[in-house]
């Protein structure tokens, strides 16, 4: 897994999900992994994600958040006529800069603060 | 909200908005829309008699209808179906060779772990060609009142894991009948039901019967499929998508790579997307660019954790088993090897033909379906609307490749090499030859209608074989 750096547009997001933006300057942050995954990390991730695309719920592909860096997020399963369905799971990035555990959307910049998990760079 | 607990996106309109949104929603997605008559909202009364004319009516080739799949269905209907609560099953998958009587259903296979394969006093409760004959004493064969086709329904498919359910069955060759009494389950259908390493003198032939793109689990079970004819280096494949319908495009395309490799893969396109031409380079439903899909070479994420490299056989053929139930996904594998110069051969009838797809899209309550895209191949082709069909075959319409036309075999287990269509295969492969055929025997899967009496349908198989909350792959129930 690669890491990134360079100028990112960090959208922290409380818990009450009003966002604010802001612009850190040339933060280096590195692929991350969860070091003590359990229950309530994944449903942080669920409820981040979720609001980061807007749905009413998310549910993640398989992933071992203490190894991997990458989170699939499954689209809805093909209705039952949907035999060329073009659905792609959306991927997620867990990144750090080493204080902070962010998520971000692969293919984009902006990060989410992920509040409560301790991450560490891969 | 919706049953997904998301938002309806709509706001408050009137009935005759609702069909100018299908006006303009037709004209900037619909792939054919430039040959879509157009006609006044206002002079129609409902939003599907609209809706309905909003289609080309044009004809393929063999004067089939260009557009044969429009339609909408209401979106809790739509959802319940993506949600549903698994169906009981007794995980045996019927073909109905004459739905009015005299009825006429077989079992075309029976799925693994279910109580139709389970065995009973040294022999499975059903087998491949298995006829039945009465449910719960119904007389299935003859029954002719709406009670017994409904009793017969209810016997057929339970509504619930837990139902006794008693059969009188014929196998294939037998002169008696048998009795056999099975209770439903919950099961998942397997996307691939077996695998086989088959030993020839010409060294060794894998077969996969994969049955499903659909589910997300399908993409952990072909790659375990794939694997273990890697392990046993098998030279050839016969991948059996006779009675597969289609599904994930991107499982087909993993499916795809894993036959071909990384050699015969590399720089090419798997599929594109063909849109209407007013869409320029975008997906007109996306917004999104409208880039190929590439051989996938990696696992997605859909059940296998994402990013990590997919076996590959590394073939430069391979042998596909066919009927008119191979569809969609399973056609753009077809395609799409096609489309790199892999030598594609094809062995039993015709596929259903449908290079095209849609994004299922809702509006005040109502999922509309009209397609949007063909999919194409990496020389871009894309017009296989009426099937591709070995080159033997006697019917006239369809893109003919190497293989041989024959019958499905109902008498053989799948995955036996003296299957017919199996047999086919691993004698073309050696020499290139095909199997003389019974002068005009029909392929048994047609269905043979009566003129009279009462039908009993098979439901549609229902391609979504998970439910929406993804607790795979243990809760789903009922194949057909």
């Amino acid at each position: 897994m690669r890491s990134r750096s360079g100028k990112i547009a960090l959208i922290l997001s409380l818990a009450s999900s009003a966002a604010a933006c802001q612009t850190t300057a040339d933060t280096a942050l590195k692929t991350a992994v969860l070091p003590e995954p359990n229950e309530q990390t994944r449903t942080l991730l669920e409820k981040a994600i979720t609001e980061i695309i807007g749905a009413g719920r998310v549910t993640l592909g398989p992933v071992d958040l203490a190894r991997d860096s990458l989170i699939s997020v499954l689209p809805a399963p093909p209705g039952p006529y949907e035999g060329n369905s073009p659905a792609m799971p959306r991927y997620f990035e867990l990144v750090t800069d080493g204080k902070s555990c962010f998520l971000r959307e692969r293919g984009k910049d902006e990060l989410r603060a992920l509040p409560g998990p301790t991450c560490r760079a891969r | 909200m919706d049953l997904n607990n998301r938002p309806f996106p709509d706001k408050a309109g009137t009935a005759l908005e609702e069909r100018f949104w299908l006006r303009s929603w037709t004209n900037e997605t619909y792939l054919w829309n430039t040959e879509v008559t157009d006609q006044n909202p206002a002079n129609f009364t409902s939003r599907t008699a609209y809706f309905a004319v909003l289609k080309t009516n044009a004809v393929t080739p063999s004067g089939k209808e260009k557009d044969d799949f429009h339609f909408s269905e209401s979106t809790v209907a739509y959802q319940q179906r993506q949600n549903s609560a698994p169906r009981a099953t007794f995980g045996a998958d019927l073909i109905a060779l004459s739905t009015r009587p005299p009825r006429d259903y077989r079992v075309g296979y029976t799925e693994p772990q279910s109580p139709a394969a389970a065995v009973t006093n040294g022999q499975a409760n059903l087998r491949r060609g298995t006829r039945l004959l009465r449910v719960n004493g119904i007389d299935l064969v003859n029954a002719n009142s709406q009670s017994e086709i409904d009793q017969l329904n209810a016997g057929l498919f339970p509504a619930t894991a837990g139902v006794s359910t008693t059969f009188v069955v014929r196998d294939p060759g037998a002169t008696s009948d048998r009795t056999v009494t099975m209770t439903s389950i919950s099961l998942s259908p397997s996307p691939v039901n077996r695998t086989r390493i088959i030993d020839t003198p010409t060294g060794k032939v894998g077969y996969i019967l994969f049955n499903t793109f659909s589910p997300f689990e399908s993409e952990r079970a072909i790659v375990q499929a794939i694997t273990e004819l890697r392990i046993n280096s098998v030279t050839d494949l016969v991948l059996d998508l006779r009675y597969n319908g289609g599904g994930l495009l991107a499982v087909s395309s993993q499916l795809a790579y894993m036959i071909a490799g990384a050699n015969r893969t590399a720089g090419k396109s798997f599929s594109k997307l063909r849109f209407n031409q007013g869409a320029g380079s975008l997906n007109p439903v996306t917004g999104a660019a409208n880039n190929p899909t590439p051989f996938y070479s990696q696992t997605l994420g859909f059940t296998l954790t994402s990013g990590t490299d997919l076996p590959a056989l590394n073939l430069s053929r391979v042998f596909i088993l066919s009927t008119a139930e191979t569809c969609s996904a399973s056609e753009a594998v077809i395609n799409g090897l096609r489309g790199i110069d892999l030598e594609v051969n094809l062995i039993g009838s015709k596929t259903c033909g449908k290079p095209f797809g849609f994004y299922p899209q809702d509006n005040c309550g109502e999922t509309y379906y009209t397609i949007q895209f063909q999919t194409t191949n990496d020389k871009s082709f894309g017009d296989y609307a009426d099937g591709f069909l070995p080159n033997n075959s006697s019917t006239q319409f369809g893109v003919r490749m190497p293989g041989c036309e024959v019958a499905d075999d109902l008498t053989r287990e799948l995955g036996d090499p003296n299957e017919a269509l199996l047999a086919a295969a691993l004698q073309f492969r050696v020499n290139g030859t095909c199997p003389v055929q019974p002068s005009g025997e029909a392929s048994s899967k047609m269905i043979r209608q009566s003129v009279s009496g009462l039908p009993l349908e098979l439901p549609t198989r229902d391609l979504m074989e998970t439910n929406y909350d993804m607790t795979m792959p243990s809760n789903r129930t009922g194949s057909r």
